[in-house]
């Protein structure tokens, strides 16, 4: 599709390609059919049909398609070239993290005890010493660039404890949304209540609901306080102000916000512990929008801003794959002692971090220049 | 041979177009816009015809340096057939007459 792409001549031509070639990706995602079909020589259904085993493979496609429409949008509207510049970067460091991690078709994604724990310290930290503004304080300055890691580690933490709870990842949950609580920032704070909710009542063990509990009331005290951020252009609001420019930009908008959830809702397997992470996932990023629908919030990966972006592949890193789950179907998620560190290797491997933190540095070094040159 | 209706209208129109292509491979865009498909009918359907064994499909050198290569489509000997035999059953259908004006 990519190569007749590039023989079209009128732009609204191949535009309207482009979208039905991505409406015809989901459709081959769905034909059950192709089961049956031998993949031997024929390169379109094995590119088809690992493309349905794989929810990885499917995010990068609703990913970068979003990003794509977002980047129309942004150009469109007639943002600062930056602004598509940092976008398009930060989806090569989320894509980056994404290709690391991904290390052979039989691994589950989970977060050891230890990371759950430094991600959730340094959300917390992040809260009380990041940078504030209109008495909310969700944000890190880094160079020139503002981050704000709820963005990015919320969603991949929240896929990442539906698949392995423990005492220490559940404090580590619970130190989210106190931080969240503090910043206060009532739409991940809802996100994290929604998603740790989810997997309560689909789980019911007792790590998930004390979660679910500490998640609710951080979501409550964050309601209760006062967020009286005003809309920023291009990054807040963007599903109703994009057809104010017309509605090819407005369609693009809503189409790119849509195509987040598709990789956890159109995953279907028998193992119940990969299904509520692909449904979580799906549910996270639909939370996300929708506080991005109702308040003052970032659109994610349509509007600009790199933290949801990569927020966005970094949490498809962690959802597992179907092969691996069904095989170790049946087993504790809550049993800690039970590592199958042979087949399943955590994804703190030192090879995947080295590549991640390389990546995420060029990118950040590239980025970090090319603002600075465009401001 | 009755007509096969596991296919559909879609299908037909795909099958019919490859046929008055008389064996020349056709590529996506091309057939989109000849034959009036939209981009999303028509790769799954590429796909699914192929895997009924009515197409083959192969990927094509680039036309000039610094294009990727295309996939182009073209019928099968079952494909040509099944094409055939649809039109000739069409031509046995009877034809509802008008009612002769009195």
């Amino acid at each position: 599709m990519s190569a007749e792409l590039t023989d079209i001549d009128s732009d609204s031509e191949a535009v309207k390609f482009a979208l039905g070639c991505i409406w015809a990706a989901f459709v081959i995602a769905g034909q059950g059919d192709l089961d049956d079909l031998p993949g031997q020589g024929r390169p379109l259904q094995n590119i088809t049909e690992g493309w349905r085993r794989n929810p990885r493979t499917i995010g990068l496609t609703c990913g970068l398609s979003s990003v794509a429409l977002g980047i129309a949008y942004l150009t469109v509207a007639g943002a600062p070239f930056r602004y598509i510049v940092v976008n398009f970067f930060a989806a090569v460091i989320g894509v980056g993290c994404l290709v690391a991690t991904n290390k052979g078709a039989n691994r589950s994604r989970r977060m050891t005890p230890g990371i759950f724990f430094g991600l959730a310290s340094f959300l917390l930290g992040a809260t009380i010493f990041g940078v504030a503004a209109d008495g909310a304080s969700r944000w890190l300055r880094v160079g020139s660039m503002t981050l704000q890691p709820s963005l990015i580690l919320v969603p991949a933490m929240v896929v990442a404890f539906s698949q392995r709870r423990s005492v220490i990842a559940t404090v580590s949950i619970i130190l989210v949304a106190c931080a969240l609580a503090l910043q206060p920032d009532r739409a991940m704070a809802g996100v994290l209540a929604g998603g740790m909710s989810f997997l309560a009542v689909k789980v019911r063990d007792r790590l998930a609901t004390a979660a679910a509990g500490f998640s609710m009331a951080s979501f409550g005290v964050a309601l209760y306080r006062p967020d009286s951020l005003p809309a920023v252009p291009y990054v807040d609001r963007i599903l109703f102000t994009a057809f104010d420019l017309s509605l090819a930009a407005g369609c693009a908008v809503v189409v790119g916000a849509g195509l987040l959830m598709l990789p956890g809702l159109l995953m279907r397997t028998a193992d119940h512990e990969a299904l509520n992470a692909y449904r979580i996932h799906a549910l996270v990023w639909l939370a996300i929008v929708a506080a991005a629908t109702i308040g003052s919030y970032p659109t994610p990966l349509v509007g600009y801003g790199g933290s949801a972006i990569v927020g966005y592949f970094l949490s498809l890193a962690l959802l597992p794959t179907p092969l691996a789950s069904a095989a170790f179907a049946g087993s504790a998620a809550t049993n800690t002692k039970e590592e199958h560190r042979e087949d399943n290797p955590p994804i703190d491997s030192v090879r995947g971090r080295l590549v991640a933190v390389c990546v995420g540095a060029f990118g950040i070094r590239t980025n970090h220049r090319l603002a600075t040159r465009g401001s | 041979m009755a007509r096969d209706r596991s296919l559909s209208l879609h299908a037909w129109t795909l099958l019919e177009f490859l046929a008055e292509m008389s064996g020349e491979w056709g590529y996506g865009y091309e057939i989109i816009r000849f034959s009036g498909l939209q981009s999303g009918t028509l790769y799954p359907l590429l796909i699914r015809l192929e895997a009924k064994g009515l197409l083959q499909a192969k990927w094509q050198p680039p036309i000039s340096p610094g294009r990727p290569p295309r996939h182009a489509y073209r019928l099968t000997a079952a494909g040509r057939a099944l094409v055939r035999n649809n039109e000739a059953a069409q031509r046995r259908s009877p034809r509802r007459l008008d009612p002769v004006p009195v």
